[in-house]
Order: C-alpha cells, then structure tokens, then sequence
C-alpha cells in the first residue's frame, strides 16, 4: 500500500516536472519571446538589452535551470499587464476557477449518473432511446455555442438568470450548466454501459433468484460495481473541465484563471500564460492522484 | 461488401454517414452551391435575418452578416477549412503516433520506458492547455495550428499501437519472421502495421470529432484559424457581438458543428463496435 502511494505520488512530481518542460520548450524554442515582445522596427541594441535583461543571451541549459529554479518557489516573472508578479495574477483568480469547476463537476456526475441510471433500468423503451440521444447531441456539442444558447435564451429572452459576471448564485448557474454538459454526457453513456456489463453478472442473478427487489439490485447491488469506472474517469473529466473553464469563462465574463490566460495571449503577457497553464496542469495532476489513491482504497483487489 | 452491409445494418450509423457525406459534398461543391463568394460583402443586406426569398435584395437562407455576407455561403467555405485542417491534424498525428507506437513496443526496452513516460507527462497536461501555450508561443496560422492540433493527438495513436505490437511481438508468425531473417523495418510494416490498423481506424475517427471542436474553440478564442479564411469557431466569435440582435449569425456555425462532430462520433462509435470490440468499454 505504501509502496503504491510512493509511485503515484513520485508519478505525480514527474508529471509537473513535464510540463514545465513543455512550457519551457514551447516558450523558449518555439518562439522568440523578445521580437513579440518589443514593437516591430526596434533597434537591435534594444533587443540586445532585453534579451540580456531577460537571461536569454545564455545558454539554453543554463535558461532551464533558471526556468525551473524559479519555477520551484512559483515565480514566473513579472506581468507587464497587471506589473505584479504572473503567478500572484493567477492565484487570484483560482478560487472562482475552482468554483465554477466543482459545481460544474458535481453537476456533470448528478446529470450522468441518473441518465445511465436511467438508460439501463428501462433498457429498450423510449426511456433509453431519448436518455442517450440527449448524451450524443451533449457530447456533440461545443462548449462556447452551448454558452451562447443559453445566453440567448435564458439572458436574453427570458431574462430570468445574468449573462455573465459573478454576484449571487445566480451568476453560476448558467456557466456551470454549459460546463457541465458535455463531461455529463460522458460520465451517463459510460454510467449505462458499465451498469448493463455488472448486471449481466452471476452475483446480479443470484440476488434476483433471491427476490430482491429491482429498484434494490440496482441501487444496492449493482451500481457500486459500475460507478467504479466513472470514478477513473472524474480524473480525466477533471482535465476538460480546466480545459473547458477557459472557454466558459470568456463567454460569461467570469473573472477565473482561464479568462485571464485568453486576455494574456491576446496582450502576449506570456508569463500569465505560462503561471496559469502550470496551475492548472497541477491541479489535473493532483485531482488525478486523488481518484488514483481513492481508487487504490475502494477497490480490495489493489489493495495487497 | 461485408463492410457496407453493416453499416446499412446501423440507423445510428446511416444517419452519422448520411450527415457527414452532406458537409463533405458541400465543402467539395461549395462554388457551385453557394450563392455567393465568402468574404463578399454587401451592406444593403447587412444583419438582414434568414429568409426563404431568393429574388428579394439582401435575402439569404440562413441570413446575412454585420458586413452584409451570407452566413451560408461562409459556412460552407468554413467547412472546408475546418474539415481540411482537422483530416490534416489526424493524419499527420497519426502518422508521428503510429510510427512511434511501433518503434516503442517493437524496440521494448529503456527507449520504450522513456517514450510511455513522455506519453503520460503530455497527457497530464490539458489538450486545451497545451494548445493554448504552444499557439501563444508561435503565432495562429493554419499550419501552426494543424501542428498543435496533431502535438495533441498523437499520443493516442502511440498508447494503443505500442499495447498492440506487445500483444504480437511474440505471436508465431512474427517469430518465424525473425526467424528466416526479415529485417526489423520489414517486419514492422509488413506484419505488424496491418494488424494495429483497425484500432488505429477506430481512434482516428473519435480523434477526428474532437479536433473538430479544439480548432473552432480555438477559432472562437481568436487564436486558430485567422481572418479572411472563415471558419465556424470565428463565426460564432464575431455573432456573439450580436447576439441579442441578429440570433443567427452565433446559432448557424454553431449547428454545423455539432452536426458534423455528432456525425463523427457516431460513426466512431459504430466503427469501435464493429471493427474493435475490445475497445468498446474503453472510451466513450
């Protein structure tokens, strides 16, 4: 058990070292941070001095080494946008990504549980039919058109909930909702399939023979079997969720980490998008070790 | 034959081939069929709504944009943009994530160990993320961005091959290849590369849908496909302006997205079941 948990965890410190690398490499190598930086037809001197300022007339080793040496201790450098340290912009900004994610990711798991739920228990009626329908145009569609729907509709039409910003919990509903639908259409086609493989198993018919009640072989007996893989797959929900905030923040002007990532390419303040990508690529990583080690301890058979 | 049959067995999968067949032909066809060119603009039907009428001055079937386009004829051309770079992305992510699945379950050892441990370091980093860093970093164009789409999509492919050559490697007819003395190379794509076809076949088409909707998000972000191409993400970015005025400039592009990935994904699905079964409870 402890030997699992080591793995995971050095696993887990490989996996941020990653991709720090890849923000190195895509920042370092892909582009010259210095010509995007200073206005076209800039002297050469100055483009000397900024590089120098910068640390990039060394060698490439030794701007890795700098990289992740400041890494370390969360400094990404200065943000010209807000002239206040990159990662300080970003940890501002993370509790309301946090928020909209984790309502988002409660909902999504709600909406697709009782959707595979109840896909498998009326398996074959019209039930399953619109059940499923519903999960393949979820899944079909995109997450900035779903957003602007919505805004049409319940914002602009009705007028019942705000288009955008935060306040109460109005402001939340429909970003989370939009968030929420396509990981809820995943976890409900997974949720079925999963459910009709345990039912099909010898421990299923035996409880039937039994005379447990439907409603209680499901509830009882079956879904704890079949929500095991819906549970590996809230790590990798997690991941398009992050991925999906920097979508729905832009759209309902929710003021998190990925709104201020889309403003900082558009203003090429690459150290908040450098700040921000860490941040939330750590945040995967370590939702992804949590469900691993939840994993390790719900499941007897990884136990040993 | 065999392979049509089933599919004809399939509503799903006659709908989902039925829709795409429809994009793909007018993406093909898209100066014969649209009315008129992308980019043209015409103020007189400026934000002029959907309409039926094709005699009246201004009036367009699915409506006109803030600078007077037909939002038809541009999602048309959108189409073909968008179908063009996401059947380049799969391709060449496949091409890059196939050849390295081979090499590293066929190799085996210390370059095997190194390569999965890449495989897994990229994919703890968000798709959209990564995309995000790597488009900041070297400029939206439309190859910048097929690159990026295939960086994110390549490690799929190499996950699945490299199971799937471990799986063969020791089977007789690859031993007794050895055996009489093909070489390596020979071996790979001689005896090994058709039998990871299907699963490759399978992941392409799901891979596909999902790069559809990573280009037009990053469209819609501002940082994919680039003014004067049109594509749909950028459609839908320039109707959100309008949104409470003129519906379907952001309704339309949006539409056509879904309808093509819904398309993809069925087909996807249809071609897991079919070809992969193994995979069926593996991704969906």
């Amino acid at each position: 058990m402890a030997r699992v948990i080591l793995t995971r965890l050095l696993n887990a410190v490989l996996a941020i070292w990653g991709v720090v690398t890849i923000v190195f490499v895509a920042a370092r190598l892909l582009g010259d941070p210095v010509l995007l930086m200073l206005p076209i037809g800039a002297s050469d001197a100055d483009v000397a001095t900024l590089r120098a300022s910068l640390g990039l007339d060394q060698s490439l080793g030794a701007q890795y080494v700098d990289f992740l040496r400041r890494v370390a201790v969360g400094d990404f450098g200065t943000s010209f946008q807000f002239q206040r340290p990159a990662m300080t912009v970003v940890l501002e900004r993370l509790p309301d990504t946090m928020m909209l994610a984790m309502v988002a990711l409660v909902l999504a798991v709600a909406f697709g549980l009782v959707g595979g739920f109840l896909a498998a228990r009326f398996r074959g009626t019209l039930i399953e039919f619109v059940t499923m329908l519903v999960a393949l145009i979820g899944q079909a569609t995109p997450v900035f058109w779903l957003g602007l729907v919505f805004i049409l509709i319940f914002a602009v039409q009705l007028r019942w909930l705000p288009t955008g910003g935060t306040g109460g919990v109005e402001h939340i509903i429909l970003p989370a909702l939009t968030l929420a639908t396509f990981t809820s259409a995943s976890v409900a086609r997974l949720f079925r399939s999963s459910l009709i493989e345990v039912l099909s198993q010898d421990y299923i018919r035996t409880a039937r023979a039994k005379g447990v009640s439907t409603l209680r072989l499901f509830l009882k007996h079956a879904t704890p079997n079949a929500a095991m893989p819906v549970l590996t797959m809230v790590g990798i929900l997690a991941g398009e969720l992050l991925g999906g905030a920097v979508i729905t923040e832009t759209i309902f002007s929710w003021p998190g980490v990925g709104r201020v990532i889309v403003q900082a390419i558009e203003t090429k303040d690459f150290s908040v998008v450098q700040a921000g990508a860490v941040v939330l690529a750590a945040i995967f990583i370590a939702v992804n070790l949590i469900v691993d080690l939840l994993y390790v301890t719900l499941d007897p058979r990884l136990r040993a | 034959m065999k392979f049509f049959s089933a599919l004809l067995r399939s509503r799903n999968a006659v709908l989902g081939a039925f829709i795409l067949s429809v994009f793909v032909a007018g993406a093909v066809l898209a100066p014969v069929v649209a009315p008129m060119a992308p980019t043209q603009t015409d103020l007189r039907g400026r934000l002029s709504p959907p309409s039926l009428s094709l005699t009246e001055i201004g009036k367009a079937p699915l409506g006109r944009d803030q600078l007077g386009r037909d939002v038809f004829s541009r999602i048309l051309y959108g189409s073909r943009i968008t179908l063009a770079v996401a059947l380049a992305s799969v391709v060449v992510g496949g091409i890059v994530g196939v050849g390295v699945g081979l090499y590293s379950g066929y190799r085996g050892g210390l370059p095997d160990q190194i390569i999965m441990r890449v495989v897994d370091v990229q994919l703890a980093f968000p798709l959209m993320l990564l995309a995000l860093v790597v488009v900041a970093a070297v400029g939206p164009s439309i190859g910048n961005l097929i690159a990026v789409l295939a960086l994110t999509s390549w490690t799929r492919y190499a996950r699945i091959v490299r199971g799937e050559v471990l799986a063969l490697k020791h089977r007789e007819f690859i031993l007794s290849a050895h055996t009489i003395g093909a070489n390596p190379w020979r071996i790979a794509f001689q005896h090994i590369l058709p039998n990871v076809l299907m699963p490759v076949i399978v992941v392409a088409t799901l891979e596909l849908a999902r790069v559809i909707v990573l280009e037009s998000s990053l469209s819609f972000l501002g940082i994919g496909v680039q003014p004067p191409y049109p594509s749909w993400g950028r459609m839908l970015a320039e109707g959100r302006s309008y949104i409470s005025s003129a519906w379907w400039l952001a309704t339309f592009p949006g539409l056509a997205i879904m309808l093509v990935v819904l398309s993809v994904n069925l087909l996807g699905d249809w071609l897991r079941d079919t070809l992969d079964p193994r995979q069926r409870e593996r991704r969906q």
